[in-house]
């Protein structure tokens, strides 16, 4: 019962590692391209919520400091920190996806197993 | 795309996606917000207006090569801020004895970079159509 | 003024990568002179940092005025130094290998000289958020620099070594958030501050922290079993691009790495998780098999880049041993394997674009055909294997030593077995070409190698025979930085 409550008030951080979890499971055992690029976004998107959760504060305002009113701010280092985490995610999604849009003019296939299949038939 | 009341949606709603997308950009340094997402903002707009109009109203609109010259321009332009920082006897980007308001600035250029790169990854992405 | 200058090198980098492009576009012709004068620009700079931190010891950079607890700090010691000088002269080289190949690409400068930036900024990131947003500008400009090649196996490669970069990107910032939420700092010297209370207070998320960060940077390290992504991208990409991968940025993650190891979580997490042993058998398992597999490779560029499986694990195995001439054989290794192997790769660039071949059995009779190619990749190979006054050598000394400071003995066996193994895959390579004569019908083509590319090539290689010889000048500051590690 002790440890249900505490995990009940730690739920954020068990949500994220769940999804972090089902991120990389979702990246490693999709075949297709597009799926794994899903799974890795999960993945990304999971420590994001798990910085967020490190940095709030129960009732926190947006940290802006406005007239020296009394108020309680969340922290506001993991939110830049997310935000830069999202501008790199996003440009390694778009790079990917970049790379993977020449992959299907490349292979005319989407599925790691099928690209692997023609490559080898190439190579022989 | 040939639908014709996206179209006319379209173009009720670009130029406030705009005017927000300014906002925010402008705002960040006081409000929730800032470069990153104001940029993002005006990029997205500018690539739904790609989207439903066709990509020859968006290439018309901006060349690769007018976005590749915004964006060094953005970039230079934070770096040249940022040495104003050391000229005025600080660090690097340091705000102490400016006359200016840095943060203001900053986020100019970074929304710059911010729009022109989401829109030229954009036109790259979908050139083969 | 000297007080800015990391910031300036950095900056200077950045700058010229972003107005490459620009330059291009408006008049091609001075592209070479904008790229070779930057080179050139970077090498001074990078000088002037060695030398500023070996006169006046470690400076610490705040940009924006924020002290340490708040905002970005930045080190210049001599690691840092040190590493900066390397990388601007071996950058140097190769860009003036690219001039002389003739690449016509600005986007492939401006890359590299990101690239050369986000490096910089890696060793000389004293938070591990920058470090994090540094490497993560590494990786991209790294796999753009494969995928610029832009044929099926080059962008097979690059989509590999993203996807699985990426997932080691993810569980380093998992383990920053989670080091973050355990001690309240981003800044290597205060996490180390609270290390030791984090420890008793809180010894599972440590290690949990320590697991991902072992996962994520052995990912960048390509360190045995998660180098999977290593051979595919370096063996497909173009060929100054794999010097360069393949001589310094791996290397760079591991010196990062290693870094936080010894600042934040050495001697205090010994107590906790057995870290020097994992590593340890990480390390002997990457030499060994990473020449296992070098040997059984047929293409020239696949053993090439397995090799490098093989010696990243030298480079962490020294820094693993936790003792000084350990250390001092890492750094020796950093430093020496950085020539050693862009010399091995641009000179094997050099003889796949006048034959056209890339396979091993196919080079018989080479050596009389292009001689200054071949002398230079052979003088890499016997140096590669350890021939004393070659500097390969010095390097496998300070690591037996340092095993043998450490207590290990099977270390010393594996090193000198390994060196067996390396003889195994580079000899062939010289005999056949040296001895052999070309089988009938297989007579060669050569296109004539101009004198511009191969100049680079037997500049890396003489290097490779003055480090050797003058093998105390990168002691006197390897010295410097040792001390600086081990003393806390």
């Amino acid at each position: 019962m002790h440890i249900m409550v505490r995990l009940f008030a730690n739920i954020h951080y068990f949500v994220s590692l769940c999804l972090f979890l089902i991120g990389f499971y979702t990246l490693l055992s999709n075949s297709n391209l597009i799926k794994k690029m899903i799974g890795l976004n999960i993945m990304d998107t999971a420590v994001f919520l798990f910085l967020v959760s490190v940095g709030y504060i129960k009732g926190g305002k947006a940290p802006i400091i406005k007239n020296g009113l009394d108020v309680v701010y969340v922290n506001p280092l993991p939110q830049a920190l997310v935000l830069t985490g999202i501008v790199v995610s996003f440009s390694i999604s778009v790079f990917a996806f970049a790379l993977i849009i020449k992959l299907y003019t490349i292979y005319n296939s989407l599925d790691t197993v099928e690209i692997m299949k023609i490559r080898s038939k190439n190579d022989a | 795309m040939k639908n014709l009341i996206i179209k006319k949606i379209t173009s009720i709603l670009l130029p406030f996606m705009l005017m927000y997308g300014f906002y925010v950009l402008l705002h960040g340094h006081t409000s929730p917000g800032g470069g990153f997402a104001g940029g993002a903002i005006l990029g997205t707009s500018l690539v739904f207006f790609t989207i439903v109009f066709g990509h020859r109203a968006g290439e018309r609109f901006k060349p690769r090569l007018v976005l590749m010259f915004m964006v060094s321009t953005g970039a230079l332009t934070y770096i040249v801020l940022g040495l104003s920082g050391i000229v005025s006897g600080g660090n690097f980007l340091s705000n102490d004895n400016l006359p200016f308001n840095l943060g203001l600035l900053l986020e100019t250029a970074i929304g710059l970079v911010v729009a022109s790169v989401l829109f030229s990854l954009f036109l790259e992405l979908t050139r083969e159509e | 003024m000297l007080k800015h200058l990391p910031v300036f090198l950095v900056l200077f980098q950045l700058i010229t990568a972003i107005i490459i492009p620009l330059i291009h576009s408006l008049k091609k012709q001075l592209t070479p002179v904008v790229v070779l004068s930057g080179g050139l620009i970077n090498i001074l700079l990078s000088i002037l940092c060695l030398y500023r931190a070996l006169e006046a010891g470690p400076l610490f950079y705040y940009p924006g005025g924020w002290e340490a607890h708040l905002g970005i700090a930045i080190i210049l010691d001599p690691i840092a130094g040190l590493m900066v000088t390397l990388f601007s002269v071996i950058f140097f080289i190769i860009l003036c290998y690219i001039v002389g190949v003739g690449r016509d690409e600005s986007w492939y400068y401006c890359l590299f000289f990101l690239l050369c930036a986000s490096m910089s900024g890696i060793v000389m990131a004293f938070d591990i958020f920058n470090l994090f947003v540094f490497m993560e500008i590494s990786l991209i400009t790294s796999v753009a620099l494969i995928a610029i090649k832009n044929t099926a196996s080059a962008i097979d490669g690059a989509f590999k070594y993203l996807i699985i970069n990426a997932i080691g990107s993810g569980c380093i910032l998992l383990g920053i958030g989670m080091l973050y939420q355990i001690t309240g700092f981003l800044n290597l010297g205060w996490i180390a501050s609270m290390i030791d209370r984090a420890l008793i207070l809180y010894p599972h998320v440590l290690t949990g922290v320590l697991g991902l960060f072992v996962v994520g940077f052995g990912i960048k390290m390509a360190i045995f079993p998660l180098h999977v992504w290593l051979p595919d991208a370096y063996s497909a990409a173009p060929v100054p691009t794999s010097a360069l991968l393949s001589s310094l940025v791996t290397k760079i993650y591991g010196i990062a790495f290693f870094r936080i190891i010894y600042i934040v979580f050495f001697p205090g997490i010994s107590h906790v998780v057995p870290l020097g042993s994992i590593l340890k058998i990480m390390a002997a398992l990457a030499i060994l098999l990473g020449s296992f597999f070098a040997i059984t490779q047929v293409d020239l560029m696949r053993m090439l880049a397995y090799s490098s499986v093989a010696q990243i694990g030298y480079i962490v195995l020294g820094f693993s041993l936790f003792t000084g001439s350990g250390l001092k054989g890492a750094f020796l290794h950093i430093i020496n394997y950085a020539f050693m192997k862009s010399t091995m790769f641009l000179a094997a660039g050099n003889i796949i674009r006048s034959t056209g071949r890339r396979d091993i059995k196919n080079l018989d009779g080479l050596g009389s055909k292009m001689p200054v190619t071949f002398t230079a990749f052979t003088i890499a190979a016997l140096a590669m294997i350890g021939i004393p006054p070659l500097n390969g050598f010095f390097s496998k000394w300070y690591l037996v030593l340092g095993s043998l400071e450490a207590n290990e003995p099977v270390l010393v066996v594996i090193i000198i077995l390994s060196s067996l193994l390396n003889a195994a895959y580079y000899l062939p390579v010289i005999v056949r070409a040296y001895f052999y004569k070309p089988a009938a019908g297989e007579e060669f083509k050569v296109k004539v190698v101009e004198p511009k590319m191969y100049i680079p090539v037997v500049i890396l290689g003489l290097s490779c025979i003055l480090l050797g010889l003058g093998v105390n000048w990168p002691l006197k500051v390897i010295n410097r930085s040792v001390t600086l590690l081990m003393g806390g």
